[in-house]
């Protein structure tokens, strides 16, 4: 308990977590070279490891799991659960492995009989208080202290005492609590304050009556709140919405890739009998580590609800009704072959994936139309498009690690991109990477220096007038993230003109410091289908069917709300593949179901320019097909059929248009930086006096932006609860 | 005496056959060949007295007198059946007979949807989905066994940790059609309160052993 | 004939109740989670006097840059002096003035026994209960304070004016039992004692702190005296006082 005590009143700073609280856990890797490594001996076998590697890393560099519940790789050393006890030769007692740094030449025993003793002793312990209730646990069949008592406890208890009940915490709508199973690991709190950057969870009382809460009734207010449940070694944090739903061993489990946000982090969809019943993170060291955010993991209830299923049309009465795929596609292909090709255009939105993107532009082509338009905008003028550097995270999320400067102009990243935010907080934290920000004053969950939101600050760090040029030419290695937001305004090429500028001069300065291939401007996109688009050549925003007035129109997903009928000519025939019956497809004429994200086997783009595939993890509901198959059978049944019926000749035709679509989880570096700042001064920027503003405040914005999280009942209950500020239900 | 040369020649066979199999034995293990034992009734050899014995017990008949008197005691003995429909043997506690989901006394059923009887089932005869309930607590929506896959292996009861599937003292529930043996959770329950004293006198019984 | 059958009652009654409680619960019974009350909720509004302020300043210019957040306890402190007891908005305060969040005060403010996050009356009565002052009577004084006052422990009097606690040891054996009052610390109590210094705080009196009985140690052991039981009376004495009698082990010496 003095442990604990210790844990409050030592080492706590002003803002939640920064520089001492957690420099435990910067454990010495980068910039050592192999000559002072150390050996020492793990059951007799010699490892040689770095100075200031922990016993348990030297174990596990020797192939020997150490049993643990309160160490995690990515939080700071508590050393406060025992389990991790190991015999040290010539140390009288066991000592804590995780918190040990390796003495040259020690010789640790972690087989031992003494180190055995130790771990059934502490388990006995930990399980005193435990209430073993496993059948109706949620974590049963997937839980810490289940497998490891199984492996290291003792086959009985010594202990007739009383166990210890502890009230349950209402945390909000995504968490729920039984914290009597708890066994105060504090891997929450530390996750709290360290990677969620909200220090809300805490340890309160002592001795026997410590507990893990808020003290204060009140939400977990975070991004990543459910990323709680994943780090919890017992099921004293679990999912609300999967609350009793399946046990592990019925699941099956895909590998899949998020389109909640333009980061892609890497999922696990977990199903059961055609059901996604939910969505875990999956490791990617240069994505999400293992973080997702509570959108991508609780959003899937969406799935199920809203969904279109069946192909509709609108009958004589004007009325949209159910009908087949051959009544409705032999429809759509005489209006399409029937219209002038100038007055054909489709709007991609936010969820489209490559193949389809490329399907439906060789489709288009075909009949020579041009106006294929993404739903998300961004600038034209200059470079435009032309060029990957202009649109893309040029320096990678991993390489945020390495920045030493971030400046932000007009987004919010913990709501746009909240893994790629979370990246940035655990460099501010462990790198001291310093953050500055022109636009909405928000809290990003790190402290930053805002500079305002005027364009004209921009204007002023562009031309090198502003104070913070000072600070911008002392780093060697700056970044500068645009959001995606600013390109819906009208002097976008103008604040991109002036964010090139600034990161051209930057970048060019680090050059000079000796920094060669340090990229510097970064393009923050909302939407996954953004990267791919653009790669494929397809028109940012929908100025080209504003000009255009358009006498079909193919609607792919796009429920961004770009689109409106009021906009659109009377006699417009709209035509929406999509998923959800969300904003565009009550104004169409057809409606042709397609798959959602968990459903086809696709690729998308992340803001880095990554291509990553997602899996079918469950066949599309009802008649609902994959949305490049639909196309791929219009083109037959207009008389002209597409060369490739296959999801391989779709690739290989992808890849014909851009080559890094087909080139998985690589990252082509995109260049010309010169040329594009040179391009946009030719385009005559200008800029407006209106403020940078962004359009995701507080939480409550964050929950519900696209089709899929507005049809979840999830996701209501949490703009619900955050607006309120008070959990609806326990 | 035909029927005596008959007996003789088939007692000879016998003998022989004996011996054959000793001498074939003894040739895998010698040890098992000296413990052959004969089971029937030791034949003498063919004397006149025996002659004469067993040729005076044909012709008076005297077996079959004795099968009469065997009849007759019979009759009037005990009978080893029983009549079935209207009489029962016993049954062991642990019998496995029909499937039942118990309550508790309270009246709150046991089963708290853990699905270890449907992890465990080798038959993959059970299927479970669980739901929040209104009060928080965990439960079925839906407990489904298909007893015309399941084996009555009892490893379900085994896997209960609560009690709630038993396989109850019941065998006599055959139907007409296949669909009536596919029973859902109503099914279950209801044959758990009707089988309530039964099952709670059989768990009763076989406390010691559990 | 009554009483004794009352005996028998209760002492089976005990007996059995004993069988159903193995052991004793082991906590401390304490609320570790903040419940809104009308007299402690965030809404109130809690503020330092300018006096304590100054306090704040100095106690904070003890600790050097980016440790300030050490200063965390005695400001609670203060906090709690200055309102008696420690409500939720002052908790509030001191993490605003510390610039930490407030979970984390709240986690130090329910670590420690000490800040009392409930009202407490006027006097708070800590009655040392740890195996010396136990031994040496606390039971009574308990039971001399419960009667006089007709609180139990944990509770407060209506007036406002006592709240009595049990508490472990407070390093004042020597002078078993003992108890404290607010700051100051009563020792080498008689249940005559306690029910005096009951009656000096009730009538506005401040009783005097410190030992009730002024003991010069002489070492002399008198063997005399039961000496078979290796038991040996020592006596005390000062001129003008008291005579305090003290029984204590020979061994123990």
């Amino acid at each position: 308990m003095l442990r604990s005590a210790l844990h409050k009143v030592g080492p706590i700073v002003n803002l939640p977590g920064r520089f001492s609280r957690y420099s435990c856990v910067k454990i010495c890797q980068r910039n050592q070279s192999t000559d002072n490594r150390i050996e020492v001996f793990v059951n007799d076998q010699s490892v040689w490891v770095e100075p200031g590697t922990t016993v348990l890393q030297a174990c596990e560099i020797a192939g020997i799991q150490i049993p643990r519940f309160c160490y995690h790789d990515r939080l700071s050393v508590a050393g406060n659960c025992r389990m991790c006890l190991v015999e040290i030769e010539r140390s009288p007692k066991p000592q804590a492995s995780c918190a040990m740094p390796v003495m040259k030449g020690m010789r640790i025993k972690p087989d031992s009989d003494v180190s055995k003793k130790a771990r059934e002793g502490v388990m006995e312990f930990l399980l005193a208080n435990h209430p073993l209730d496993c059948p109706i646990c949620d974590q049963g069949g997937e839980c810490d202290l289940q497998d490891q008592s199984m492996m290291y406890g003792s086959d009985r208890s010594r202990f007739l005492e009383h166990k210890r009940a502890v009230e349950d915490k209402n945390i909000g709508p995504l968490v729920k609590t039984i914290m009597t199973r708890c066994i105060q690991c504090t891997r929450c709190v530390r996750f709290a304050d360290e990677i969620a950057g909200v220090s809300e969870l805490g340890t309160t009382g002592r001795g026997n009556d410590m507990q893990i809460g808020t003290y204060v009734e009140k939400m977990f207010k975070s991004e990543l709140s459910g990323n709680i449940i994943d780090i919890c070694p017992v099921g004293a944090l679990t999912s609300k919405p999967y609350a009793f739903t399946a046990r592990p061993w019925e699941t099956r489990k895909t590998e899949s890739i998020d389109v909640m946000d333009a980061v892609g982090s890497n999922i696990i969809v977990s199903t059961r009998a055609g059901d996604v019943l939910r969505i875990l993170p999956r490791l990617h060291e240069d994505i999400n580590e293992e973080w997702i955010s509570d959108k991508t993991r609780f959003a899937c209830d969406g799935l199920k609800r809203q969904r279109l299923t069946q192909p509709m049309m609108r009958n004589r009465e004007g009325k949209l009704a159910m009908c087949s795929w051959e009544d409705a596609l032999p429809i759509v292909a005489e209006k399409m072959v029937n219209t002038k090709a100038e007055e054909m255009s489709a709007v991609v939105g936010g969820f489209a994936d490559a193949e389809t993107l490329t399907c439906l532009k060789d489709l288009l082509n075909r009949y020579d139309s041009e106006g294929l338009c993404t739903e998300e905008l961004f600038i034209t003028d200059g470079a435009g498009t032309d060029l990957r550097s202009n649109y893309l995270l040029n320096t990678s999320i991993a390489g945020i690690e390495e920045a030493d400067l971030v400046l932000l102009v007009g987004t919010n990243p913990r709501f746009e991109a909240p893994l790629l935010n979370a990246r940035i907080r655990k460099a501010w934290v462990h790198n001291e990477l310093d953050v500055a920000a022109i636009g909405s004053k928000v809290d990003l969950t790190y402290s930053y220096q805002h500079l305002g939101d005027s364009t004209e600050t921009l204007k002023q760090i562009a031309d090198g007038s502003h104070p913070f040029c000072k600070r911008l030419s002392e780093a060697s290695r700056p970044m500068v993230i645009v959001g995606s937001e600013v390109f819906k305004r009208d002097d976008a090429t103008g604040i991109h003109a002036a964010v090139a500028t600034i990161a051209q001069n930057a970048r060019l300065r680090s050059q000079k410091g000796g920094q060669d291939d340090w990229k510097v401007l970064n393009v923050l996109h909302k939407v996954a289908s953004q990267v791919a688009a653009l790669d494929l050549g397809y028109k940012p925003g929908i100025d080209h069917i504003r000009k255009n007035p358009p006498k079909l129109l193919i609607l792919l997903g796009a429920d961004g709300g770009a689109v409106n009928k009021e906009d659109l000519p009377k006699d417009c025939f709209i035509v929406y593949i999509g998923t959800h019956g969300d904003h565009s497809a009550p104004f169409a004429d057809v409606i042709l179901p397609s798959a959602a994200y968990t459903e086809k086997t696709a690729t998308f783009v992340n803001t880095e320019g990554r291509a990553q595939q997602s899996q079918t993890a469950v066949s599309p509901p009802g008649f609902a097909r994959e949305d490049w198959k639909i196309i791929r059978a219009l083109s037959e049944i207009m008389g002209s059929p597409l060369p490739y019926d296959d999801l391989d000749g779709v690739r290989a035709r992808m890849s014909e248009f851009s080559p890094n679509l087909t080139k998985y989880d690589a990252v082509e570096d995109a260049n010309y930086f010169n040329q594009a700042v040179q391009l946009a001064r030719l385009a005559k920027p200008s800029l407006l006096n209106q403020p940078l503003q962004s359009s995701q405040l507080s939480l409550a914005d964050f929950y519900m932006t696209d089709p899929i999280t507005r049809a979840s009942t999830t996701m209501s209950k949490c703009v619900r609860a955050a607006n309120e500020d008070l959990p609806p239900d326990l | 005496m035909a029927l005596c040369n008959v007996y003789k020649l088939s007692s000879y066979l016998t003998r022989k056959s004996i011996d054959l199999v000793g001498s074939t034995r003894a040739i895998v293990t010698s040890s098992s060949c000296l413990s052959y034992k004969l089971v029937n009734p030791k034949q003498d050899v063919p004397s006149l007295r025996n002659i004469v014995d067993t040729n005076a017990n044909a012709v008076f008949g005297t077996e079959l007198l004795r099968g009469l008197g065997m009849v007759v005691a019979k009759t009037f003995s005990e009978p080893a059946t029983i009549n079935y429909p209207f009489e029962k043997g016993p049954l062991s506690p642990r019998f496995r007979g029909e499937h039942a989901l118990r309550r508790y006394p309270s009246g709150e059923e046991r089963c708290i949807a853990c699905k270890l009887c449907e992890a465990i089932c080798p038959a993959q005869a059970i299927t479970i989905e669980a739901e929040e309930r209104e009060d928080g607590s965990r439960r079925t929506t839906r407990y489904d066994i298909d007893m015309t896959k399941c084996i009555f292996c009892g490893l379900c009861q085994e896997a209960c940790p609560v009690d709630a599937i038993v396989e109850g003292p019941n065998f006599e529930y055959s139907t007409e059609t296949h669909e009536e043996l596919l029973y859902n959770k109503e099914k279950l329950l209801e044959n758990g309160d009707r089988w309530e004293t039964e099952i709670a006198a059989n768990i009763e019984a076989d406390y010691l052993y559990r | 004939m009554l009483g004794f059958l009352r005996q028998a009652v209760t002492k089976t009654v005990q007996q059995s109740l004993r069988s159903f409680h193995a052991t004793c619960v082991a906590h401390s019974g304490a609320k570790f989670t903040h419940v809104d009350t009308p007299e402690n909720n965030s809404d109130i509004p809690f503020d330092f006097t300018p006096e304590n302020y100054k306090r704040i300043d100095a106690i904070m210019a003890n600790y050097p840059e980016g440790h300030k957040v050490a200063a965390m306890m005695p400001i609670l402190d203060v906090a709690q002096r200055q309102h008696g007891w420690l409500p939720l908005s002052a908790m509030n305060k001191v993490a605003d003035i510390l610039q930490v969040p407030s979970m984390r005060v709240y986690e130090v403010a329910t670590f420690y026994t000490m800040y009392n996050r409930s009202p407490v009356g006027k006097y708070h009565l800590q009655l040392c209960t740890t195996t010396p002052c136990m031994l040496c009577g606390s039971d009574d004084i308990l039971k001399t304070i419960q009667d006089k006052l007709g609180i139990k422990v944990g509770e407060t009097t209506k007036d406002k004016m006592f709240t009595l606690n049990e508490v472990e040891c407070l390093g004042a054996c020597v002078n078993a039992p003992m108890i404290q009052i607010n700051d100051m610390y009563y020792e080498d109590l008689k249940p005559s004692d306690m029910e005096e210094i009951l009656d000096d705080l009730i009538a506005g009196r401040a009783p005097k702190p410190g030992p009730r009985y002024v003991v010069i140690t002489i070492l002399q052991l008198d063997y005399n005296v039961s000496q078979s039981e290796g038991i040996a009376i020592l006596w005390f004495k000062k001129c003008g006082t008291k005579i305090l009698w003290l029984y204590t082990r020979l061994n123990s010496l």
